[in-house]
């Protein structure tokens, strides 16, 4: 009898189990198969947020949460969402919104909401639903609050829940960019929301600042700036605003690059004569020397796992992608497509490299290729680009654009191409946008 | 009177060399290189820049007359103008035995910041050379590039970016 029971409940514990792994078997399933034909996003229905505070205030708080939210997942690469049909609603006389009627609408998932005014306060109850012809099945339900003026962060986080429980993926909605800017005259350091909201200066060395690279925690970020009146890399740490010297190596110190382990950083130095790729720890000391040949090399960035390398040369006479491993052995050129490539950048999913390739007319493109040199893609061939950088999930792209003499930052992403411009100042260059809070 | 103004400004500038030498050390970890132009120097003229005191003591000083060198796109082998123009940088160079210069290096805006300032390197490197080869001691030349940063010609044409891809000489 007791024997029995056991084995009753084990064999509910094991259906369960495998009953789990199939559904996230399933999402992943869904997923693999973007870039393909019968690749589909996910359609997502935004319900109308409730509001039960009659205020002008609280209903444009309402509208302004819901904005940040469908900016949020009109943007990202596996949703389209889903607009109410007009149609619909006066052929059936629908008189409210209901997960069935999103339903014959198209919708597979729904978010609805309900949101809260009090004093300075604001919060949200949300419900994140699957859909079928039976009814609904809640993946989610949640309720966040927070000071008004927080509220886009609020906004992100309830968007970010959206990815990892649908798509199953690194949500990066309340991730941040690092750019340079030079608004006040000279080129600092700047940090904004990856929409572009929420702009802070870092930096105020009035001198020229470049090329940030983010600490893999998020909080600190390495720039090169010519502040002590000469080339040099600094950290500056986000959460004690302080910046401390790292590479101080005669003539030049380039494009600083952290591994993935967080231990280590590939930079660009001339102190033994030309611009080569060393490794050097985090404070700066230099570990091993990567390259060793008379032309330009610079621009590295790592894979995923740390064994390998992309960097720009322009050993064969003109900028090329290379790729080698972490220890400067086996080169190999990745790019033979276009006369000038620069600027790689690994995705973090490690399957392509974006960088930027010099068309016909003389301007940059965005590309990707993959890591073995296959499929060459020209992803935005207007104005004129450089420094693309991933976001966290590898599926998404920040960089500059030029158009006449203004540059903006833009994001877009690799395969529905959604491009969208997110500052406007005509004055943003070199972006890195921060890796996913752990 | 003005003797020893001098003396009393060449002991500021023991000081002060030595003063600065205790503050490198305390930064974490720097390797001691290239102190900032303006520390080193001096010790020739006995003239200490912006330091002068405000009474009569005025010395005027001629400073070289240098040309800037431009360079092809992509480019950083010198052209038969760039070499006349080192050259004429260089008399200059041996006709003020003290001057030391600064060689910026600068790109057009075409290509990624970051290989602009390798590339601009190269340039200053180039121009550099030259110059040691024509006589000039290595230690009265320091290189930096400011990539594509610097541009002293704004528009998006073969006009302003040939103005921008130079190598430029300071007086230090």
């Amino acid at each position: 009898m007791q024997k029995c029971r056991l084995l009753t409940i084990l064999i509910i514990l094991l259906l369960v189990l495998l009953n789990i792994t199939s559904l996230a078997q399933k999402r992943v399933d869904y997923r693999v198969k973007i870039g393909t034909s019968d690749w589909q996003p996910y359609k997502l229905a935004i319900g109308d947020f409730k509001t039960d505070t009659n205020s002008v205030a609280g209903d444009t708080l309402t509208s302004m949460i819901q904005k940040v939210i469908t900016d949020d997942l009109d943007f990202h690469i596996f949703f389209d969402t889903v607009q109410t049909d007009q149609f619909y609603i006066n052929t059936w006389e629908v008189k409210e919104m209901s997960p069935i009627i999103w339903f014959r609408m198209g919708a597979n998932y729904l978010l609805d909401g309900r949101i809260k005014v009090e004093d300075d306060e604001v919060s949200v109850e949300y419900w994140i639903r699957e859909l079928s012809s039976m009814g609904f099945n809640d993946l989610k339900h949640g309720k966040l609050k927070t000071k008004q003026q927080n509220y886009r962060k609020l906004a992100h986080m309830i968007a970010d829940e959206v990815v990892v429980r649908i798509a199953a993926e690194t949500p990066f909605f309340t991730t941040k960019l690092a750019f340079i800017s030079n608004v006040d005259g000279n080129k600092e350091l700047y940090l904004c929301d990856y929409d572009g909201a929420n702009i802070v200066r870092l930096t105020n060395d009035k001198s020229t600042t470049l090329s940030p690279c983010w600490d893999r925690n998020g909080d600190k970020l390495l720039y090169t700036t010519y502040k002590r009146r000469k080339q040099q890399i600094w950290e500056l740490d986000l959460n004690s605003a302080k910046s401390v010297l790292i590479c101080n190596y005669p003539n030049s110190n380039n494009a600083a690059s952290i591994s993935p382990d967080n231990k280590d950083i590939c930079v660009s130095l001339s102190k033994d004569g030309n611009a080569e790729l060393y490794v050097t720890n985090r404070k700066g000391k230099a570990k091993r020397r990567l390259t060793k040949i008379p032309s330009i090399e610079v621009g590295a960035s790592w894979s995923p796992s740390g064994n390998s390398i992309v960097f720009q040369s322009d050993r064969s006479g003109v900028p090329q992608i290379y790729i080698m491993d972490s220890e400067g052995l086996n080169v190999q050129r990745l790019t033979f497509e276009g006369r000038y490539n620069d600027s790689p950048d690994y995705s973090p999913r490690g399957d392509v490299i974006a960088f930027v390739s010099r068309g016909s007319s003389g301007r940059f493109q965005v590309c990707t290729i993959d890591v073995n040199g296959m499929n060459f893609t020209r992803l935005d061939q207007s104005g004129s680009n450089e420094n693309p950088h991933f976001s966290p999930d590898g599926w998404h792209l920040v960089y500059c654009k030029r158009v006449g003499s203004r540059k903006d930052l833009y994001i877009m992403d690799r395969f529905q191409k959604r491009i969208k411009q997110i500052t406007f100042s005509g004055k943003a260059t070199n972006p890195a946008w921060q890796p996913a809070m752990k | 009177m003005k003797q020893t103004l001098i003396i009393l400004l060449s002991l500021l500038l023991v000081v002060s060399i030595f003063g600065c030498g205790k503050k490198q050390e305390l930064e974490p970890e720097i390797i001691p290189v290239n102190i900032d132009p303006g520390d080193g120097d001096g010790s020739t003229t006995g003239i200490l820049p912006g330091d002068r005191p405000d009474d009569d003591v005025v010395v005027e000083i001629e400073s070289p007359d240098f040309q800037t060198v431009y360079f092809d796109f992509d480019k950083y082998n010198l052209r038969s103008d760039s070499k006349a123009a080192l050259r004429h940088n260089a008399d200059e160079l041996k006709a003020f035995p003290s001057a030391i210069a600064v060689i910026e290096g600068h790109c057009d805006e075409r290509g990624t910041v970051e290989y602009n300032l390798a590339l601009g390197e190269k340039r200053a490197r180039s121009a550099r050379d030259y110059l040691v080869s024509l006589g000039i001691a290595t230690n009265r030349l320091s290189i930096i590039s400011y990539g594509k940063e610097r541009a002293v010609a704004f528009g998006h044409d073969e006009s302003a970016w040939s103005q921008n891809r130079r190598a430029e000489f300071i007086t230090q």
